[in-house]
């Protein structure tokens, strides 16, 4: 995807100053070349790695992507929010596979993180239930269950129809990096939880959220807080009785990676048989210019595992 | 003027013309990147940039389906950001006249309201207010919640205040209430209605309202709440008679315990009272209920719920329709896949879930019963089953299947806090905090059981108890449903000192 990057923008700007000051002149085709340059990995927008254990479906989506590298540098804090909202063992699909979260923990530090926090608002019983407590940590990263407000900081939600403002997790707004790691689920309200939505667990204050209006709510969510990588545990997808289960779960053995929400979402939703239009918070967010969720329009590479 | 709009009057001009100058180059590579450019320069909060940066590419990409988005964007920032409510209101308006019967519509009439009521245009606002939210109250809309609309509706009504115009508060609500009296919003817009004549001093238009709320949705919350705040207003100003009313929900309560025979004449007794009042139809659909309950066919009672709109002019009452739709739908789902699987442990959960929400206790424990034969082990069945009976009041079937969920899961916190529970609706406040505290000893987390604990220690009087389990669960669930509850029996307990108040 190929957009104006801080770096390109201070560009523009300093050959603005001149122009402004008087001179006359800036230099467009260097500006259009810095544009229209992507890398190869830039061309990728979702690595779907298929068929092998969660930990290799995940090292492999993540490689197909351009490496963990592209997105952690040396010395970064990064900032990993798995979803983890009900007390089930990993089995159940509720909750994001712990070698999924250890994968991505390990490949992290390996590439020189600072420091790989694990955080989301729920439950300590649910962190410890599903493994991810134990298992994060053991791999080297700092769990944070977020259950106080002073955890949070609020932010305006300037391109939300619904939101005015949101409280999200500190840790996530101080992070280098932040990877979105959900679970495929069906969901009761929104009939699947898939990436967008579960940066609910980011946010204080769900209850507005359900008294509101939560599909529009999980768009306006999104439009502010845009993760750098994400990650879709689709190991095991629950099909019924979501989004705390117990419920049907399918093993679709795969791990889904990108930087768009939307298309990630998009992607997913198909393997429940859901058209990602029909799902209403995909299409909201797609409205408001958060991702693409026409799959024709990606760059999809889908990679054997075995 | 901010400091930003004041760059804004002087470098706009030049800035806009270099966007633009570059602009058809760089839409040949990406027509979304001033969009996005915009995006970045609104995260370091360069309003006055990504202005013109959303500007620019409403300007050169006018078909674009992100239009109405950056538009939104732009409206908000003069909102919110410079408060110049001239400019978001004309940015809002466009929104609407561009994008009819959509999301868009509803979200910018919304703003468009807001910025008209912030110049207190209270007269310009309610003529925004007052097709939307006579829009939604009828047919609703998938984006927003009942909460949301009514929130408008709030809205609309300050409008009126403001301007003294109660006659078009209660046109809005009459007209709403007679275009669809069984919309889901019907039995808050009834109640809204009566309180609206109550505010004007008109008590006898506001008791006539306040019945139909009882006549037509006895099943809703207002309904109780009308019998509750304005019971004797009633019998003083209409005469109106509570003996029916009370007839009806006696027959609620048997019908949610499994007395259904005497449900059934309770409710006949309304039917043979109140002839062809609305008490009636929701009278019909409970019986309908019932029968559902005993003999569990889920296909009968939506075929019923989805032909309603025939059969019950008034809704069903105050019964959330959708909702049941929702989970006879899944009895249905479960059923199927209980076929054509015997052994499928999932699907008597599926159906002892949707017939336990329903409240089809029995039927419940029937799925349960045979999940547990399935898989003895499953916790889920038993501390379902422990409730299921517990709705019955069948307290000691209930502890007996707890009990067993604490012999199958006995590190669980839960198994002990729903033990508890068991324990406490029999009368045994003694053994249901031994088993809250044994809850608390296997997880110290575990926020029920200290909300618990907090409440039956405040009805035993022991306030310093209650007061440090009450904190306890604050501060690990300060976000939890309960902690509304939570902080309202602290308040009470702790009642602000001399101190604390303001002269």
């Amino acid at each position: 995807m190929d957009k104006i990057s801080r770096r390109e923008f201070l560009i523009r700007g300093a050959a603005l100053g001149l122009a402004y000051g008087g001179l006359g002149l800036i230099s467009a085709p260097n500006i259009l070349r810095a544009v229209t340059e992507p890398t190869p990995s830039d061309r990728l927008d979702l690595a779907v790695a298929k068929g092998g254990n969660p930990t290799d479906n995940t090292v492999k989506a993540i490689q197909a992507l351009g490496g963990i590298e592209r997105f952690v540098k040396k010395g970064s804090k990064v900032v990993l929010k798995p979803n983890c909202l009900a007390a089930n063992p990993p089995d159940m699909a509720s909750t994001t596979n712990p070698a999924v979260m250890v994968a991505v923990v390990k490949m992290c530090l390996q590439a020189g993180a600072r420091e790989v926090v694990v955080t989301s608002h729920d439950p300590e019983r649910s962190f410890q239930i599903s493994g991810i407590t134990e298992a994060c940590s053991g791999a080297g990263a700092r769990v944070v269950v977020a259950n106080s407000r002073d955890l949070y900081q609020s932010v305006p939600v300037l391109r939300g129809r619904l939101l005015q403002n949101v409280e999200i997790i500190k840790e996530i707004l101080d992070a280098d990096v932040f990877v979105n790691i959900p679970i495929a689920k069906h969901h009761s309200q929104t009939d699947v939880t898939l990436s967008m939505k579960n940066l609910m667990g980011i946010n204080w204050n769900r209850a507005y959220f359900h008294q509101n209006g939560l599909d529009q709510a999980i768009a306006d969510l999104n439009t502010v807080v845009k993760p750098d990588l994400i990650i879709m545990d689709a190991n095991r997808i629950l099909l019924t009785n979501g989004p705390g289960g117990p419920g049907q779960t399918r093993d679709e053995k795969t791990v889904i990676a990108g930087t768009d929400p939307v298309a990630i979402d998009a992607y997913t939703a198909t393997l429940f048989d859901r058209v990602p239009r029909d799902i209403r918070h995909i299409r909201y967010a797609y409205e408001f210019g958060v991702g693409e969720m026409n799959l024709d329009k990606l760059n999809i590479k889908e990679i054997a595992v075995n | 003027m901010t400091r930003d709009m004041m760059w804004l009057s002087k470098g706009s001009t030049v800035f806009l013309m270099l966007l633009l100058w570059i602009l058809p180059v760089r839409t040949l590579a990406n027509n979304v990147t001033m969009f996005e450019l915009g995006h970045e320069l609104l995260e370091e909060q360069n309003y006055a940039e990504a202005l013109l940066a959303y500007e620019a590419f409403v300007k050169e990409n006018s078909q674009h389906h992100l239009v109405p988005a950056a538009r939104w964007t732009m409206a908000n920032i003069y909102l919110t950001i410079n408060e110049e409510y001239e400019t978001a209101a004309g940015l809002f308006r466009q929104i609407v006249n561009e994008n009819p019967d959509t999301e868009w519509e509803i979200f910018a009439c919304d703003r468009l309201g807001y910025c008209l009521e912030e110049q207190e245009k209270w007269g310009e606002a309610a003529a925004v207010h007052e097709p939307l939210v006579r829009e939604l109250s009828i047919s609703g809309n998938d984006a927003v919640t009942l909460a949301w609309i009514d929130g408008l509706k709030g809205r609309l009504l300050s409008c009126y205040r403001n301007m003294e115009d109660h006659e078009s508060i209660i046109g809005v609500y009459e007209e709403i209430l007679s275009e669809n009296p069984a919309a889901p919003s019907a039995p808050q817009d009834q109640y809204n209605l009566a309180q609206t004549y109550l505010d004007i001093d008109n008590s006898k238009a506001a008791a006539e309202n306040f019945v139909l709320v009882v006549e037509r949705y006895p099943v809703s919350n207002y309904a109780q709440r009308v019998n509750d705040e304005h019971g004797e207003m009633l019998t003083s100003q209409v005469g109106y008679d509570w003996a029916t009313y009370s007839t009806f929900q006696s027959g609620l309560t048997l019908g949610q315990t499994g007395q259904y025979e005497e449900a059934l004449a309770r409710f006949e007794e309304v039917i043979k009272v109140k002839r062809d009042a609305g008490m009636v139809y929701a009278a019909r659909f409970q019986k309908e209920l019932i029968e559902y309950r005993k003999n569990g066919d889920a296909t009968a009672l939506r075929e019923k719920v989805a032909s309603s709109s025939d059969d019950y002019p008034f809704g069903l009452g105050g019964v959330n329709v959708a909702q049941l739709d929702n989970l006879l739908g899944g009895i249905i789902e479960a059923q199927e896949a209980i076929a054509s699987n015997p052994d499928d442990i999932n699907g008597y959960i599926q159906l002892g879930q949707c017939y336990y929400f329903t409240q089809a206790y029995g039927r419940a424990i029937e799925a349960y019963e045979k999940g547990v034969v399935i898989a003895p082990d499953n916790s889920y069945f038993h501390n379902m089953l422990g409730y299921s009976y517990i709705n019955l009041q069948r307290y000691d079937e209930a502890i007996s299947s707890f009990q067993n969920l604490i012999d199958v899961a006995p590190e669980d916190p839960n198994s002990y806090d729903s033990m508890a529970e068991g324990c406490c609706l029999k009368g045994d406040t003694t053994a249901a905090i031994k088993f809250y505290e044994r809850a608390l000893a296997t997880d110290s987390s575990f926020s029920n059981s200290y909300y618990m604990l907090g409440q039956i220690y405040y009805e035993r009087g022991d306030n310093e108890k209650a007061i440090a389990h009450l904190e306890r669960y604050l501060e690990i669930d300060a976000a939890g449903f309960r902690a509304q509850n939570a902080q309202g029996l602290l308040d009470q307990l702790n009642p602000p000192s001399s101190d604390d108040v303001e002269p």
